[in-house]
């Protein structure tokens, strides 16, 4: 369980009376297209643009960010789950607000890290303290949907947590001939990856195939 | 004349007949427990300025002049200044003669963003409950504040005052702003698919109006 700071501790406390504003924001960091170099963007789901310190995500710290408001932004109920299953959620925003689209059309957004926190505003309209982290994770899939006329469109990004991605990734060195024979000429899976396909002809002659011959010789001997 | 959006006051507002207005807000709460009347509410985005107008029947060539700015605006892609009818002066100064040409600014905001202190006002100036006032801020794009005065309070000898204010004062309003107190107007736009042109029948067209939403 993750304590959170005294003065959003204390709001939530308060909310049957005064009740709680809850903002959203993203940060998401593109590559630009030319150089490489990852240009952090930030979305809230408040009206003005706002620049205020928030805990990064990546090292723990408070450092100032700047956010663009008023681009309806929308957060799901983001999943939390015990296991070690990849969850992924889709935010999604406006598709004709300029700053979305250089982020999507601009920039090169695929998998590009992201940040998704969750404000706790006081009275006055400011964060009551620096909002926390809510969900890291990278952008697995975006798209921009243009509706018919008259409909509404939106342009989306799926987010999965990078390190449950991770945990799925098989470790070569485990398994593959060319990770084993680097341990004292080691060739026990030297025909791992055809052996599958061998075919083994019992009690009959292998059919004699000049121009396709069974290969590593399985089932010609 | 180039239009430039959002329409001044002078360009749209003005020459509404308006006969009817519902000016509310739009409320942007969450909610638990409304059905057992154990309620909670979280806000979810800042409230934001409604109206519903309604024109009068006039003869065609009027309505006809209304409609043709209406359609200037493009559906809810360009912004306009609407003036709130009931509000169009403070309630101690029908006409705006007390108020004159003099400057009103900012003097201070509270630190919880409720409150604002106005200094400028003619002295003694009574400021009444339901009053509006129109602050402009930010560029690029410029931002409006529409607010509405929520305790009724009356100015020093110097011409100012302190009071309570709906909604919240926006961040980047800043100390010094003006503040628009005559003819106070609300940035907004044309929901889409609200905006009835009336029908023409006879010598009138009849049933004219529009749904219009704060753009913040």
């Amino acid at each position: 369980m993750r304590s959170p700071a005294s003065a959003i501790l204390s709001a939530i406390n308060a909310a049957r009376d005064s009740g709680l504003a809850i903002r959203w924001s993203v940060t998401i960091w593109p590559k630009d297209r030319e150089t490489g170099v990852r240009t952090a963007f930030g979305f809230w789901t408040g009206d003005d643009p706002i620049t205020t310190s928030v805990i990064s995500g990546s090292t723990g710290n408070s450092e100032t960010r700047s956010y663009y408001g008023g681009v309806n932004l929308s957060v799901p109920p983001i999943p939390r789950t015990s296991d070690l299953t990849v969850q992924s959620f889709e935010i999604s925003l406006s598709q004709i607000a300029d700053a979305v689209q250089t982020v999507l059309r601009g920039y090169d957004a695929r998998l590009a890290p992201i940040e998704v926190h969750v404000w706790v505003l006081g009275a006055s309209g400011a964060p009551v303290s620096a909002p926390e982290p809510e969900f890291i994770g990278i952008v697995d899939e975006a798209g921009i949907t243009t509706p018919a006329a008259g409909g509404d469109g939106k342009a989306s990004m799926t987010i999965v947590s990078e390190a449950m991605l991770m945990l799925t990734r098989k470790n070569p060195r485990k398994r593959s001939d060319e990770g084993q024979k680097r341990r004292s000429g080691d060739r026990f899976g030297r025909y791992s990856n055809t052996a599958g396909y061998t075919r083994v002809y019992w009690g009959e002659d292998a059919p004699k195939d000049t121009t396709n011959p069974p290969k590593n010789g399985g089932g010609d001997k | 004349m180039a239009f430039s959006f959002p329409l001044a006051v002078a360009a749209l507002s003005d020459i509404l007949p308006i006969e009817s207005v519902v000016w509310g807000d739009q409320r942007n709460d969450e909610l638990s427990g409304s059905g057992d009347a154990r309620t909670w509410a979280a806000n979810l985005a800042d409230p934001l300025w409604t109206a519903e107008v309604g024109l009068p029947p006039g003869y065609h060539a009027d309505m006809k002049e209304i409609a043709a700015v209406i359609r200037k605006l493009q559906g809810p892609r360009n912004s306009f200044f609407l003036v709130d009818p009931l509000s169009r002066y403070p309630k101690s100064d029908p006409i705006g003669s007390i108020l004159g040409s003099s400057t009103v600014v900012i003097d201070a905001i509270a630190s919880d963003r409720q409150a604002i202190s106005l200094g400028g006002l003619p002295a003694n100036f009574a400021l009444t409950r339901g009053d509006k006032g129109q602050v402009n801020y930010s560029s690029s794009p410029s931002r409006t504040w529409f607010f509405e005065v929520s305790e009724t309070v009356t100015a020093n000898s110097g011409g100012e005052v302190t009071f309570e204010v709906y909604p919240t004062v926006p961040l980047l309003v800043a100390v010094a702003a003006a503040v628009i107190l005559k003819k106070p107007a609300c940035k907004g736009f044309i929901m889409p698919g609200t905006f009835k042109p009336g029908t023409a029948a006879d010598m009138f067209t009849r049933g004219a109006g529009f749904t219009f939403m704060e753009r913040r």
